[in-house]
């Protein structure tokens, strides 16, 4: 799954540190998601897509996932 | 920091205190209890004394209660949490392999004649096994119950 977390924290001039403490997470929570090391929780998708006004789909991308679409 | 955690320092301290008089003072087949709990209690109870009475200067208490949010941040962290999980699941199959392990090299320790009356400590290290199985099993089944 790919996501546009870092792009987003980014465009709003925030460190990794101010999102984390947003979202209330750990720092090191927010680093794994944005290397796309972690997937969050959906609990966790929504407090993030809430925090940047969007919707999940519109932050977290998966790879793959209109596969059966094409079909 | 809560007055109570001041209170459980000082009975801490205390209790460390009259452990290690006890250990000083007498000489019973307790004595090593006595420095264990004296030991326990002084360096614990003087740890949170010292901890309420840094934490509570009113300078600090900004700082303080930024530790503590930091700290339910950690505990509640969902990553964190997942890891956990999965740590306490390799603990709980490493320490059943290591069980089972110890049993073996005993009872064939045992039989060689290497050492002896281990067929106590065999049944006891069989129990725990037992235990532990049965537990990770019924554990299991009932927070199955929950979803």
């Amino acid at each position: 799954m790919e996501n546009r977390v870092e792009q987003l924290r980014k465009e709003r001039g925030l460190s990794q540190e101010d999102f984390a403490k947003a979202i209330r997470v750990s720092r090191q929570t927010v680093s794994s998601i944005e290397t796309g090391r972690y997937n969050p929780s959906l609990d966790l998708a929504f407090d993030i897509a809430d925090f940047f006004g969007k919707t999940i789909e519109e932050i977290f991308i998966r790879n793959g996932g209109n596969n059966h679409e094409e079909k | 920091m809560k007055k109570s955690e001041l209170i459980t320092g000082v009975i801490l301290t205390l209790a460390g205190a009259a452990a290690l008089a006890a250990a000083l003072l007498t000489e019973t087949a307790f004595d090593g209890i006595f420095w264990g709990v004296a030991g326990a209690g002084l360096c614990l109870g003087i740890g949170i004394v010292i901890r309420f009475f840094r934490w509570s200067a009113p300078d600090r208490s900004e700082q303080y209660r930024e530790i503590l949010e930091n700290k339910e941040i950690g505990v509640n962290d969902e990553l964190n949490r997942k890891l956990r999980d999965q740590s306490g699941r390799i603990a709980y199959s490493t320490g059943l392999g290591i069980i089972s392990v110890t049993m073996m090299i005993l009872a064939v320790l045992d039989a060689a004649g290497v050492i002896r009356d281990s067929r106590l400590t065999i049944l006891v290290l069989g129990a725990i096994l037992l235990i532990q199985i049965i537990l990770g099993i019924a554990v299991f089944s009932h927070l199955r119950k929950k979803y």
